[in-house]
């Protein structure tokens, strides 16, 4: 059809969110996977596993229904940072710093970038750990050249031969469902525990479940999800196309995570079993749900590390860019964007620094999640404030759902922000 | 034919493939095997692709046998042109530097903009037909501390390819786009 016959279906009157709406054959569907998938695999890094593992541990599935509802908040946040790209043509980083100045975009690309640092060092010693358990490798021998290589991949593949890699690895958390039959839950009990909301007034509880939302909603899901628009120049003709990429990698990230509780729930939480990382929960599944239960548990682990780790550092080296202004991106080679890559470089080698030193896991994991605490509500709260201006988004401002569901969002990382400081002020830093 | 792509084709053909093209910049890569000269790439115009396989085509001769273009694509267009518009501003220390950038995002993008025009303290009171009235106070705040601003509407399609070289190839101070908004012929 010629651009011009194309060009008159717009009827007059029409907005332009309305003109430029797309409607997807079933066919389209099946090829919306994009940065919203990757975003999605990337949301469950080692890091995340630990703490959903912790949960399952510690509550059993008693907190399975809060991941139903983090579910459509999660949707809603990530979608906002892909239209705030796709009506404003840039990335996450450039609009803070054009429309709140450096003052504001700053400090919440700093946080970003040393909070990203640190899950990367956790991640990193956390895939080392899974190693370990699957082939007995020591994993200190293991680590260095997995920075390397994830490192090299990151600089040398271009953005759409990386991305097409990632969006294969997210397939690797199916593991986990796996994972979940093998361990045998009683599943009417899952069920009622996912669909019927139940609190308890403990502080173990609510901090299990802050923890949860923290690690499900975090800051470099943002800026990732805002720059692969940008790679991708996926523009506002193809907003139906990017709200369903995002939605089918956030609802199969929760997913993920659902699985991990059942099968950590399952086994652990009834036998008591204590856990603090990832690799912990592998090794403890072995003995009551079998080796093929703990073996693919620890798969899973790497390969959420081998997606999240080369999002964290680009994701960093994104937000770092866009608040300097340097050349950016994946799809640019090496040379073109010194600064950009140089920022992955230096992100993993502190990464890898941090993963072979003394530095206990735990401790990084809980100061990367303060840091995420701490820039995840402001900088929900200036996306939807962004979003909500028509000056800014015109006919794509933010719908009334939109709006109650990422206030929502803000609020309950509010609530855990507040929840974490009790938990300083009560029992002090974790030992 | 451009002295500089002809002066890149023969820096090509000598063998310092690593040289970015001219207008195509990196999208476009060249290696040379033995006799055989390979493109790839991505391109957003069928007509590039076809230009530059025709200039390949033209040198086999010239220390190559054969040329191969299997991996030069056109990227998949999903989006309608002429659906959308968009205005894209840029600041700039004067209007001599903001000509210099429009020339060459109009070059390298391959686009031909809606609207084109230099603001700056010589001719401010035209502000109000280039850009929404929310707009024109943060502009005027940067004419009047004596820059030039280039104020360019491309189709929507075009938007991120105009911003992202105007705010990382070009020397800007500042870069904005406005909503998208229905295109004006439509």
């Amino acid at each position: 059809m010629s651009e011009v016959v194309r060009s008159r279906r717009v009827a007059a009157g029409q907005s332009a969110n309305e003109a430029a709406r797309e409607h997807l054959t079933a066919r389209d569907v099946l090829k919306v996977a994009g940065p919203g998938v990757i975003t999605g695999g990337a949301d469950n890094d080692p890091a995340g596993i630990a703490t959903y593992s912790v949960v399952g541990a510690t509550a059993g599935f008693a907190q399975n229904w809060l991941l139903l509802l983090a579910t459509p908040m999660l949707i809603v946040v990530q979608q906002m940072s892909a239209k705030v790209a796709n009506v404003t043509k840039t990335d996450l980083a450039t609009v803070l710093r054009v429309r709140y100045g450096a003052r504001v975009a700053t400090p919440a690309v700093v946080l970003l970038v040393v909070a990203n640092v640190i899950t990367m060092g956790a991640d990193l010693l956390a895939m080392g750990a899974a190693i370990q358990l699957v082939t007995g490798i020591k994993y200190l021998y293991v680590i260095v050249p997995l920075a390397a290589l994830m490192g090299i991949v990151t600089i040398f593949l271009d953005y759409r031969q990386l991305s097409k890699w990632l969006l294969w690895l997210v397939g690797v958390f199916a593991t986990y469902i796996v994972a979940a039959f093998l361990a045998r839950p009683n599943w009417p009990d899952v069920l009622r525990q996912t669909f019927v909301p139940h609190i308890e007034f403990s502080p173990a509880y609510f901090l299990a479940a802050v923890a949860m939302l923290g690690t499900t909603i975090t800051p470099y899901l943002f800026f990732w999800q805002s720059s692969g628009e940008v790679e991708e120049k996926r523009g506002v003709q193809r907003l139906t196309r990017t709200n369903l990429d995002i939605g089918i990698g956030m609802v199969w990230s929760n997913l993920t995570a659902f699985f991990i509780i059942v099968a950590t729930g399952a086994v652990l939480y009834t036998r008591h079993a204590q856990v603090r990382t990832a690799a912990d929960a592998a090794h403890a599944l072995e003995p009551f749900a079998g080796h093929y239960a703990s073996a693919l548990f620890a798969v899973g682990i790497i390969g959420a590390g081998l997606i999240a780790i080369p999002v964290l550092a680009a994701s960093s080296a994104y937000g770092v860019a866009g608040l300097a202004g340097w050349r950016r991106g994946l799809g640019r080679p090496a040379r073109n964007a010194p600064q950009f890559y140089l920022v992955i470089g230096i992100a993993f080698l502190i990464a890898m620094q941090l993963a072979i030193s003394s530095v206990d896991p735990i401790k990084a994991l809980f100061y990367s999640q303060v840091l995420d605490g701490l820039i995840a509500p402001i900088l929900v709260v200036l996306m939807l404030v962004t979003t909500s201006s028509r000056k800014i988004m015109g006919d794509f401002v933010n719908g009334v759902a939109t709006n109650v569901i990422g206030w929502g969002a803000a609020a309950v990382m509010v609530a855990a922000d507040v929840a974490l400081v009790y938990q300083l002020v009560t029992n002090g830093l974790p030992s | 034919m451009d002295e500089r792509i002809t002066g890149w084709w023969d820096a090509v053909l000598a063998g310092e493939t690593d040289e970015p093209h001219p207008i195509h910049g990196e999208r476009v890569k060249v290696r040379l095997k033995r006799d055989s000269l390979e493109l790839t790439g991505i391109l957003d115009h069928a007509k590039d692709r076809d230009q530059l396989v025709r200039q390949a085509r033209s040198r086999i001769g010239k220390g190559i046998r054969k040329v191969d273009v299997e991996r030069l694509v056109v990227a998949p267009r999903l989006e309608r042109p002429g659906v959308l518009e968009q205005t894209i501003i840029a600041a700039y220390s004067d209007r001599a530097t903001a000509e210099l950038a429009r020339n060459f995002v109009v070059e390298h993008s391959r686009v031909t903009p809606k609207h084109e025009a230099i603001v700056d303290h010589t001719n401010s009171k035209q502000l109000a037909n280039l850009v929404p009235d929310e707009y024109v106070d943060d502009i005027r705040k940067r004419i009047d501390r004596g820059e030039a601003v280039l104020v360019i509407r491309v189709d929507e399609t075009a938007a991120f390819t105009v911003r992202g070289l105007l705010e990382e190839e070009t020397r800007c101070h500042w870069t904005m786009a406005t909503p998208p908004e229905v295109a004006a012929r439509v």
